[in-house]
């Protein structure tokens, strides 16, 4: 008799413990459920895996037509020079890092403006013509702002692995002028 | 006899915490779907966009931007709507707010500095919280461009825009 009434206190105390374990998991996965942390993904933004920037390619365009004292404007000079100048060196510190060094995590160092020359070589040596977007660009270090921070060697491809913003203007067939804009 | 009144019992208990589970389900469910989706930045960015390709195209600025006519027909003339569908009293005040200044290039500190010529249109009043964070204020955006016009004068221009619509973005 005792021990059928231990067996029964035994059953309902497993019960009880049951009933609390489902509940203590259910208001946890309410909690989670309604936390601002999962909702925090609701907000959409558009500028995580973003590839323009629209303002920022307005001030290139711009800043391609600046003529310096003699009338020669910013493309021409880096088309017959190949890489910044004096003049266009500092405008281009002037334009892009006083502009947008806030909008990329205040770093100078995430805007880089300079020549990228592209090659018809993947990073292994193979030639890249049937897949373009694997093809090297190599570009050129400036006094003004330095290497190209993703890398001097990088594919297209290469690029989007972070947040990454790049424009690029064609100087000749192998040759672009490159503001690349790391990080928003 | 006893047994069959346990087992009674033990199968209400599983309606009971069928019914718990299946409740905290729909309320988990409609937590997170029931919130809405918060689209106010990318509007702020595309309407800072959208101003920003009325101004200048192609690295110049456009005709007439700098003129007093463009200020008084600024919505127009760059095909912007700043018009809301008639709940919460968005058709009371506008729930959008943009301004843009001019700034000479080669004199510009920063943007407190007196501008050239500026801008605006829509709800002045939404200005005045973009320096607040938190969910019941607007979302707000501040951006530059360089340009330059036609006589090749250097410019700087501060856009800045701002979107409320707070009762359906963020609950």
């Amino acid at each position: 008799m005792r021990q059928n009434k231990n067996g029964q206190i035994g059953e309902t105390m497993t019960w009880i413990v049951a009933t609390i374990i489902i509940v203590v998991i259910l208001t946890i996965s309410i909690f989670i459920a309604s936390s601002a942390s999962v909702l925090k993904s609701k907000i959409i933004q558009g500028s995580y895996f973003q590839t323009a920037d629209v303002l920022a390619s307005k001030s290139m365009f711009s800043y391609l037509l600046t003529p310096d004292s003699s009338g020669k404007i910013t493309h021409t000079q880096l088309k017959e020079e190949g890489n910044l100048n004096e003049f266009n060196g500092n405008s281009g510190l002037q334009v892009f890092r006083r502009l947008y060094q806030d909008d990329y995590l205040n770093n100078p160092n995430n805007i880089w403006l300079g020549i990228v020359i592209k090659t018809e070589e993947k990073v292994n040596g193979e030639s890249c013509l049937n897949e373009k977007e694997f093809c090297v660009l190599n570009s050129l270090e400036n006094s003004f702002f330095g290497k190209r921070p993703i890398g001097s060697r990088n594919t297209e491809i290469g690029y989007h692995a972070i947040p990454y913003t790049s424009e690029k203007i064609k100087l000749n067939e192998t040759h672009s002028i490159e503001l690349s804009l790391t990080g928003k | 006899m006893n047994k069959i009144g346990t087992e009674k019992i033990i199968s209400i208990y599983w309606f009971v915490i069928l019914f718990i589970v299946a409740a905290a389900i729909v309320y988990m469910t409609a937590s997170f779907y029931g919130k809405p989706y918060d689209t106010r930045q990318i509007e702020v960015e595309l309407l800072s966009d959208k101003a920003a390709d009325c101004i200048s195209y192609a690295g110049f600025l456009r005709e007439g931007v700098l003129t007093q006519g463009f200020n008084d027909n600024f919505l127009e003339t760059c095909d912007i709507n700043f018009g809301a569908e008639d709940s919460y009293g968005w058709t009371d005040e506008s729930e959008y707010f943009l301004q843009i200044n001019f700034y000479d290039f080669d004199s510009y500190q920063d943007a407190s500095q007196n501008s050239l010529f500026e801008v605006s249109a829509g709800n002045q009043k939404l200005k005045d919280f973009c320096q607040l964070k938190g969910k019941s204020f607007p979302i707000c955006l501040e951006r530059r461009f360089y340009t330059l016009d036609k006589d090749g004068e250097k410019y700087i221009v501060k856009i800045n825009s701002a979107v409320k619509k707070i009762e359906k973005n963020s609950q």
